[in-house]
């Protein structure tokens, strides 16, 4: 009886909500619907157009970014090139600067070597001229050429000591540090004009000489050094002071005037006559 | 789109034998095609099918959000947006089961959203609280104060307190009860709109009257005689 009693009542309260007035659309509902769907169509329309610009859009917009991106990263490569170059360039700069200075104290610790040499040289070549013209009482022809022969050995020496000491003027300019220096920088061809190519240009042609020294072994006929009294076979021994190793130097373009020349035993100084 | 079959655009042979038989549809009359029919014209780009199906939905489906959401402009709103809907996705509509149903899923699910929106942004609109509270105030001042009321006031009166009732129901037993008891539908449809066991709808909406009556116990006994 409860059962039938609450399934009455529910359909009791079915009937009463199922009597509640139904409501209606507006009037204009089918025109506001058209009106709705029209403006939805456009902004669909619109976003397919939108897709279809980007798709277009997107791929040239790419394209330009990574054109844009690549040139970048290509001057940037080129830049890094430069500042490397440049880098390089002021390392090796001061080397340069300090083989030209390097050079410069060579030259000047040659200039005095050799001139200190040359005071040696005179004062001993004096006092074997003395030991000479003692001995010229006794033995003569002998003792002479003994004498000489010990004195063109000591010469030798003399100019091997200049030369090797003369080469191996460290930085400091230390001028017996006795420690042996790379190749200065005009002799490894980073000046102008060689030695060889000096005499080659004032009329001479020969070779070095292993103990140190320029042999002339050929003078053009009525050249520059003929005139200023060359001879084959001389010994180039140095140029304006400079002493001449065993191998070809370079200089700057440098106006050369005095060459000390070993003729036999002689040691002469020949200028170079314009 | 506002046009039918003259904005048809005929582009090929093809189009132009599919254009002679909308015009014998057209002439045959889309009101006595079925709902499945009127979705297949359509789809084929008959566009006066879609606002027969208008015609034949636009007040089930007003009434029915009117109902769950209790404010007639926003049913209005939602209704719209139910067919906007089916327009632009005609083409995914199978006949799997009846349009009927299809179309008050739809509508269900625009109406949960808007409550759920509702009920998380708190925007129900001041007027309308005011109202409902004015209204309730009024139909029980009306109760007391009106004992000399003609019987069409308090008809009104009691249709008001049945609407309020219905709308304080839970959400889980409002939807089915106006779609059984106001929509006339069965349990089984009411289901399938609501994607829910045919055992759980109906529990749901014999739980929905008894709350109902439980709401209603002061007036069902005097009152429901008048209506």
């Amino acid at each position: 009886m409860k059962e039938t009693g609450s399934e009455n009542l529910e359909r009791e309260i079915s009937q009463l909500i199922s009597r509640l007035e139904k409501v209606k659309a507006p009037s204009d509902f089918t025109f506001k619907l058209k009106a709705k769907i029209a403006a939805e169509k456009q902004k669909r329309d619109r976003r397919k157009v939108l897709l279809i610009r980007l798709s277009y859009a997107l791929p040239a917009l790419i394209a330009v970014l990574s054109v844009a991106l690549f040139t970048y990263f290509l001057k940037e490569r080129n830049e890094d090139l430069a500042s490397f170059r440049e880098n390089q360039i002021t390392k090796e700069s001061p080397s340069l600067e300090r083989d030209y200075k390097v050079e410069n104290v060579t030259t000047l610790n040659r200039e005095e070597s050799s001139q200190k040499v040359q005071n040696q040289t005179k004062e001993k070549v004096k006092r074997e001229g003395a030991s000479v013209a003692e001995l010229s009482t006794g033995d003569k022809d002998s003792s002479k050429s003994a004498s000489v022969v010990r004195a063109n050995e000591r010469k030798e020496k003399i100019a091997q000591f200049s030369r090797t000491e003369a080469l191996s003027v460290p930085e400091t300019a230390e001028f017996s540090s006795g420690k042996s220096l790379e190749t200065p920088a005009l002799e490894r061809g980073d000046a102008k004009i060689s030695f060889s190519e000096i005499l080659k240009q004032i009329g001479i042609e020969g070779s070095f000489e292993e103990q140190g020294g320029f042999r002339v072994r050929f003078l053009k006929s009525n050249s520059v050094a003929e005139r200023a009294g060359f001879k084959t076979e001389d010994l180039i021994v140095a140029i304006d002071e400079k002493v001449i190793g065993k191998q070809d130097m370079y200089f700057e373009k440098l106006e050369i005037k005095k060459f000390k020349v070993k003729r036999g035993a002689k040691e002469l100084s020949i200028t170079l006559k314009p | 789109m506002v046009g039918g079959f003259s904005d048809y655009h005929v582009t090929s042979t093809e189009r132009k034998i599919s254009s002679q038989v909308a015009e014998d549809k057209a002439a045959a009359g889309f009101k006595s095609l079925s709902d499945n029919e009127l979705i297949d014209a359509l789809k084929e780009g008959y566009e006066d099918a879609f606002f027969e199906i208008v015609n034949r939905y636009q007040n089930p489906i007003v009434n029915y959000l009117y109902r769950i959401l209790r404010d007639y402009e926003e049913a209005v709103d939602l209704a719209q947006e139910t067919f906007v809907r089916i327009y632009f996705a005609v083409e995914r509509y199978r006949n799997d089961y009846s349009f009927s149903t299809y179309i008050y899923r739809i509508a269900t699910n625009l109406a949960i959203s808007e409550l759920r929106r509702r009920k998380r942004q708190k925007l129900l609109s001041l007027t309308g609280l005011f109202k409902r509270e004015e209204q309730e105030q009024e139909e029980f001042d009306l109760r007391d104060s009106a004992p000399s009321a003609d019987a069409k006031i308090l008809q009104k009166e009691m249709k008001e307190r049945i609407a309020s009732a219905i709308y304080s129901l839970p959400e889980k037993y409002r939807l089915p009860i106006i779609l059984c008891d106001i929509e006339g539908k069965s349990y089984e449809e009411v289901a399938k709109i609501l994607n829910l066991g045919l055992g759980t709808t109906k529990s749901r909406i014999s739980r929905a009257r008894g709350l109902l009556r439980e709401k209603l116990k002061d007036y069902f006994g005097d009152e429901r005689n008048r209506l």
